[in-house]
């Protein structure tokens, strides 16, 4: 009985250990790229550099589902405001990883870093 | 409650707490928020294993809310009492059927549940999801640093307090 317990605890540490390896390898490739796309339902509306020194970029997307305004400056691209209810795009603040764009999912919105070929690591391949 | 036993709470409170402030004032080993060696564990485990349930429960009780004024802030005292219910909800369960060798299992999957609870709580408090994207890293510092405690903690009760 007892031996039963430890080993079905050591398992679960494995389990909890090779599951936070796999991710951490995962977050710490997360590191997108030089530039980022914006997304709206699909088609790509802006394309640019990750970063903007200087004065922010601001671009603007409206659509019939309403409106994102998205900024582009020093420290990377976030939403600053948006019309949608739960204001969810705004919180998620900067994009910080290729895994997880920032997302307006009542404006179909998507923010993400671009897909860049040929370019860094060779183990965007595996894409 | 017994004077003998009482004394060794207090005790045992005052350890953490002193563990918990050296600890709040090191540098943080990685920019990533929350990633501490957790030292304090130690005597989560010990406590555990030496006393009732409810006993545990208190020194870790006093030593989250005495931490908030020393060296701490209120508003790390919710992150840190999510995570150390969500962690004391797992070893203490385990602490009733592992023997005192295997604490540091009990100590790496209490460390993974602390994780977790500080995550949920930092997710549902600035309502950010994308934070999960924290959960790896810390989850795996969380790993290293309760194998540690864990072993630290199983020395001490077998080759010191046993005896
Ligand atoms: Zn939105």
């Amino acid at each position: 009985m007892r031996n039963k317990t430890v080993r079905a605890c050591i398992f679960a540490v494995l389990a909890v250990f090779l599951l936070a390896l796999a991710g951490t390898v995962l977050t710490l490739r997360r590191d997108g790229g030089e530039s980022i796309e914006i997304v709206s339902d699909g088609t790509v509306v802006y394309s640019g550099p990750a970063k903007a020194e200087g004065e922010p970029v601001y671009v603007p997307v409206q659509t019939e589902r309403g409106m994102n305004l998205v900024r582009i400056d020093a420290e990377g691209v976030c939403v600053e405001s948006a019309d949608c209810p739960g204001q969810e795009c705004v919180s998620s603040g900067y994009l910080k990883s290729a895994y997880l764009p920032v997302v307006c999912l009542p404006h179909r919105l998507v923010i993400r870093f671009a897909k860049t070929p040929g370019e860094g690591a060779p183990d965007a391949v595996s894409e | 409650m017994k004077t003998r036993k009482l004394t060794a709470m207090a005790l045992m409170t005052g350890a953490a707490l002193m563990i918990h402030y050296v600890e709040s004032l090191l540098p943080a080993l990685v920019p990533v928020p929350g990633v501490k060696p957790g030292l304090a564990n130690i005597v989560t485990l010990l406590a555990l294993y030496m006393f009732a349930p409810r006993d545990a429960l208190l020194i870790v009780a006093a030593r989250l809310i005495l931490g908030a004024f020393v060296g701490g802030s209120f508003s790390a005292l919710l992150y840190a009492a999510a995570g150390s219910a969500v962690s004391l909800a797992v070893m203490l369960p385990l602490s009733r059927v592992l023997p005192p060798r295997y604490m540091y299992l009990a100590s790496i999957l209490g460390a993974a549940g602390h994780n977790l609870g500080q995550i949920a709580v930092a997710v549902a408090v600035t309502r950010t999801p994308s934070l999960v994207v924290y959960l790896p890293v810390l989850t795996l510092s969380g790993c290293i640093a309760g194998a540690f405690t864990g072993f630290c903690a199983s020395f001490a009760y077998l080759r010191l307090i046993k005896k």
